[in-house]
């Protein structure tokens, strides 16, 4: 459990429960509604009504903040990087920010936003002081509580259904809703599963070969995140195929994988290729010194995508506009090197 | 309970018939091996018997073996960690006269979980036999502090030794509070080992703490006669010749050793240094010779089987041992305190 929650954060959040069809009930009325509207000068006044209340944004909001992930992204994506944003340590790199954030705000030339504390002890404070128009926080774990303190500060954008639960494309029809760019959105959506669809022609191979995406929360430990979980995504639109034992295995609910333990390790004897992350050296040492571990085919064979950098590990856990293209061209190498070691 | 006459306190420890500890012993022994038999069969992957028969004999499906094998060091190690803990228990409550006496009261816990948390925050421990090595000097250290704090000045300041445990366990409590508050990795991390758990440990960790466990054991089984001595009184066990002081030492010290090998290994554990002793009281009487033997056998046994329930009753996922012993035990420790009352 606890790598799982240092490394997954969004996904331990929601440890409560997730109701993935309610969810994507709730997506799906999201953008009927955004796609209706179609003229921009109509776009103000908006409301969106998250499982925390509403937000009513009365005009095109010129200072924004962020909280939780994926927000941030989409909002630079559409032209506005954050006056402020919750800060990721473990993803972040040597500049202190998550590195295609920085890159695309010093692309852009504009100011690098301020970085605050966020999760349970969210800093309120930093928040107020940078007088936003508006909060962003489509994919995040943010409360109640907070979202009542911080709707007087600026209308708070929260999310449909549970904490850390939100689909990917509603994440970029929220925010880009929000901001008044619901067209915009729809374009950005289309260029995610574009690019995905471009490198997954460049591989065409790729659809020979199953993967599982697995986890350790320490020895004797082995879980398999669902293909909806949005890592495992990722790799499924570059064209590999989900082991389809992954469907019999029973959901830890809320986080859209499952705990099989590591004697069941045999399930997994048909993956082609394996995809995980350790959470330190040691970590990595521990797990593949056990014997149950070595036993699954592909560990074996070295069949295995482990990146080790914790900025990848993050970037290529999320889609939205920014990681896709940073992760796409140093994934598909890593998956390159696997696959040359099928049997 | 065996009716025996009722001597006059101080009269030496009463004794059950031989017959009724033969069948005692035979019961223990019975009820370890269904345990240690139990710990190899059950798991996430279920298995049946007669296939853990044929990897015994090595003749089993290479996959299963693997599975089996991958069971043993965790039942190894609930089998030292148990008869350690019991043993501990055994020891303390008889030294220090006092039934809630458990490994943790002398600080064990404390110190190995302020080690830990020191390590991880401002070290970057990690990693199962870096915890280890920090958990064990952290506990020997905080057993012996609050031993010298405890019985300076000589005495049989027995109150003083339980107030000095329960004095620096409070101060160490709220320092690990502090740090792990203040960095939610080290909670992250420090929260898990705290539970007490058999699983995901390796033969390099019973090997590691083999010797001190194994030494704590052979040294507390030597006392027994000892115990039994200072049993009769500070007074009459001078008067008989024996060095009370120094016998009491020594009962903390293996104590000591014992607890921090056992909490080093597998995470504090608290229940059955509490409760096996009582069981075993209730069974054998109070003859220390054989409180310890039978402490020594039932303790794995408890251990064991509490984290057999562990492995199943989520499966394929566990529920963590320090969590299930209280379960498992509370039975047995009711129905001794009930006979108790009858007996006292």
């Amino acid at each position: 459990m606890l790598s799982l929650r240092a490394l997954r954060r969004p996904a331990a959040v929601a440890a409560a429960a997730s109701l993935t069809l309610l969810l994507s009930a709730c997506g799906a009325t999201d953008a009927d509604e955004t796609t209706g509207p179609a003229q921009e000068t109509a776009a103000f006044p908006v409301t969106i009504t998250s499982s925390l209340g509403d937000a009513v944004i009365t005009e095109e909001p010129k200072k924004i903040v962020t909280l939780g992930q994926g927000s941030t992204e989409t909002a630079i994506a559409l032209g506005t990087v954050p006056v402020g944003i919750e800060e990721y340590k473990w993803g972040s790199d040597d500049s202190g920010y998550l590195p295609w954030v920085h890159e695309a705000v010093k692309a852009k030339g504009a100011e690098l936003p301020k970085q605050f504390t966020g999760g349970e002890e969210l800093d309120i404070e930093a928040i107020l002081e940078l007088d936003p128009d508006v909060i962003l926080a489509a994919w995040s774990g943010v409360t109640k509580e907070q979202f009542d303190l911080l709707s007087d500060i600026a209308p708070v954008v929260a999310y449909p259904g549970q904490a850390w639960s939100t689909p990917w494309q509603d994440q970029i029809k929220i925010v880009s809703k929000a901001l008044g760019k619901a067209d915009e959105g729809e374009d950005l959506i289309g260029d995610i599963k574009k690019q995905l669809a471009d490198a997954a022609a460049t591989r065409p191979n790729y659809a020979k070969y199953t993967f599982s995406y697995i986890y350790n929360t320490g020895p004797g430990s082995l879980g398999v995140f669902f293909p909806t979980e949005q890592r495992a995504e990722m790799v499924a639109a570059l064209g590999l195929k989900p082991d389809p034992i992954v469907e019999t295995f029973e959901e830890v609910e809320g986080t859209e994988s499952a705990s099989i333990g590591l004697e069941n390790a045999d399930k997994l004897k048909d993956t082609d290729v394996v995809f995980t992350f350790y959470s330190d050296a040691k970590n990595r040492k521990e797990i593949e010194a056990q014997p149950l571990y070595q036993a699954i085919p592909a560990i074996k064979n070295g069949a295995i995508v482990a990146p080790t950098e914790q900025p990848f590990v993050t970037g290529s856990s999320m889609i939205n506009p920014l990681t896709v293209p940073w992760s796409i061209e140093r994934f598909l190498p890593m998956i390159d090197a696997a696959i040359a070691k099928v049997k | 309970m065996a009716v025996t006459a009722t001597k006059p306190r101080g009269a030496g420890p009463r004794k059950p018939g031989a017959a009724r500890l033969a069948f005692a012993l035979l019961g223990a022994l019975v009820l370890l091996a269904a345990a240690l038999l139990a710990s190899v069969r059950y798991g996430s992957l279920p298995t049946s018997f007669g296939a853990v028969f044929d990897v015994l004999r090595g003749q089993g499906d290479p996959y299963i073996t693997t599975v089996v094998e991958s069971r043993y060091p965790r039942t190894v190690l609930g089998v030292l960690a148990g008869a350690s803990l019991a043993v501990a228990g055994c020891l303390m409550q008889g030294v220090t006269r006092n039934p809630l006496a458990e490994p943790g009261m002398l600080g064990i816990t404390a110190g190995a979980s302020a080690s830990i948390v020191v390590a991880t925050a401002y070290l970057g421990m990690s990693g199962q036999m870096a915890t280890l090595l920090w958990a064990l000097p952290g506990a020997l250290l905080a057993g012996l502090v609050v031993y010298a704090v405890g019985t300076r000045g000589g005495g049989s300041g027995m109150v003083r030794l339980v107030l000095t445990g329960a004095v620096l366990s409070a101060v160490l409590s709220a320092f690990i509070q502090a740090v792990t508050l203040s960095k939610p990795a080290v909670f992250d991390s420090y929260r898990y080992w705290v539970v007490g758990s058999l699983g995901g440990r390796g033969f390099d960790v019973f090997w590691t703490v083999l010797p001190l466990a194994g030494a704590g054991l052979v040294a507390a089984l030597l006392l027994g006669r000892a115990l039994n001595t200072v049993a009769l009184g500070d007074d009459s066990a001078t008067a008989l010749g024996a060095k009370p002081a120094r016998i009491k030492a020594a009962g903390l010290l293996a104590a000591t050793v014992l607890g921090a090998a056992a909490t080093a290994a597998v995470g504090p554990i608290a229940f059955v240094g509490l409760a096996v002793p009582h069981v075993v009281r209730v069974l054998v009487g109070v003859d220390f010779r054989l409180q310890l033997l039978f402490c020594a056998l039932f303790g794995p046994s408890l251990l064991l089987f509490a984290d057999v329930v562990g492995r199943l009753v989520l499966r394929p996922q566990e529920l963590m041992v320090g969590v299930v012993t209280a379960f498992v035990g509370a039975p047995a420790l009711l129905i001794a305190v009930r006979r108790m009352k009858g007996n006292a």
